[in-house]
């Protein structure tokens, strides 16, 4: 631990570093997939303190997840992504006995429960519902596959989840086999990494990836 | 509730899907500060009705805004009180920040709320994070900094959730930024500049 004594003189990059920390308007987040987590207990702290319903169980998963569901919430339903998102956490809140971490993680949860809200509000009003916008307001190009295009859009947000919790080198590994195709023994020779670590990073990878996607409430 | 079917998905299904994800994907919109509080107001209804005459239902938006409102008005103290001092020792919650990476150079994934508790003239910060951010060989700091930049406290290293000691007379009014930053083990005392979260004490009453 440093010795607690007041610091002098920061340099005028940390000023101008403080200038711009006053809180933006939304649209936050990184267009890559940042920083990796590694301390998953920290994450089951959360998990816990939500499925126990201990008293600040709703605040920690708002605040670990609030985004996450609003995003969904907004490019699936812009006009009432408020509400929606609201209506995601109280019946989250409510139903806290049935989440069960072992089962999958929270993120995975909630968004189940935001599928569910979204195409429930479309029915109730009568409207179909829409292919989903992009973060610009324009619409994505039409998804063929089978699957709500509001299936496609929480699959999407989950992976994104999946990946980000990932250290940074299995993700980078996963990212290659995935998006450039190159096999097991590519990747080692381009990583500089042992031919078992690429297998068991993409092998943890998918595990990863199924943990968030095939999450059972039953 | 309706129920979330499972899905099963191949190795090539994950491999399409992982494809299919865009940089925009990534993006995330926070909710609006209002949505948070209707969300505790509510929830606080709903806990303290479990167990009573059984679970309210919040069949519709409207009615929900309006059992929120009536919450907040009723209960405002009481619910901010509550929000707050969510422990059940002698201690005080004195404020809190949430802490993210808004406006600095490191980007992270990682969110953390800093909140100062006191137990007479001794005070700590008590830190939790949603996941850690990943200082790679270096080590994570925590700082409180005055509001002209000119003075700092380094708080200690840290390496997950845990408590940290404010020295004698520093106070969030003081020392309103609360900051991590990226650390070499260089044996240099001052910041690096490198800042991962921070955030803004706001008073509690």
């Amino acid at each position: 631990m440093r010795p607690m004594h007041p610091r002098r003189g920061l340099t005028t990059k940390m000023s101008v570093m403080i200038a711009t920390s006053v809180r933006l308007s939304r649209m936050s987040g990184s267009p890559q997939p940042a920083a990796a987590a590694r301390d998953i207990r920290v994450v089951d702290i959360v998990e816990q303190a939500f499925s126990s319903g201990s008293e600040d169980g709703l605040r920690r998963a708002f605040e670990a997840h609030g985004s996450l569901v609003h995003t969904m919430c907004a490019r699936a339903h812009p006009a009432l992504a408020a509400d929606l998102t609201q209506e995601v956490f109280l019946a989250a809140w409510r139903a806290h006995e049935r989440f069960d971490p072992e089962k999958g993680p929270l993120a995975a949860w909630l968004v189940g429960i935001a599928k569910n809200k979204i195409v429930d509000s479309y029915r109730k009003s009568g409207r179909q519902v829409p292919t989903i916008s992009d973060m610009d307001g324009s619409l994505l190009p039409s998804i063929p596959q089978t699957g709500s295009a509001v299936d496609q859009l929480g699959n999407r947000l989950l992976v994104t989840e999946a990946l980000s919790s990932l250290g940074d080198r299995p993700r980078r590994i996963v990212e290659l086999a995935f998006y450039e195709d190159l096999t097991h023994e590519q990747i080692a020779e381009r990583t500089n990494v042992p031919l078992g670590t690429v297998k068991s990073d993409i092998r943890r990878g998918l595990m990863r990836l199924r943990r968030y996607l095939e999450q059972r409430d039953d | 509730m309706t129920e979330r079917t499972e899905e099963m998905f191949s190795d090539s299904d994950l491999k399409e899907l992982v494809r299919s994800v865009e940089t925009d994907d990534y993006k995330r919109v926070d909710p609006p500060p209002q949505v948070w509080l209707n969300v505790f107001a509510a929830g606080q209804e709903t806990h303290a009705d479990v167990g009573a005459a059984g679970r309210r239902q919040f069949a519709h938006p409207a009615i929900l805004r309006v059992a929120a409102v009536v919450a907040l008005i009723v209960g405002l103290g009481a619910v901010v009180l509550g929000m707050l001092d969510s422990r059940v020792d002698a201690t005080t919650t004195i404020a809190t920040a949430g802490m993210d990476d808004q406006g600095l150079p490191m980007g992270t994934d990682s969110r953390a709320w800093a909140t100062i508790v006191c137990d007479g003239d001794d005070c700590r910060v008590d830190v939790e994070f949603t996941t850690l951010p990943d200082p790679g060989d270096e080590a994570l700091e925590l700082w409180v900094i005055d509001a002209n930049v000119a003075e700092m406290f380094s708080l200690g290293e840290v390496t997950g959730t845990g408590s940290f000691e404010l020295p004698a007379g520093v106070t969030h009014v003081g020392f309103p930024v609360v900051d991590i930053s990226i650390e070499p083990r260089d044996g240099d005392v001052t910041h690096s500049g490198k800042s991962v979260l921070r955030g803004i004490f706001k008073a509690r009453v």
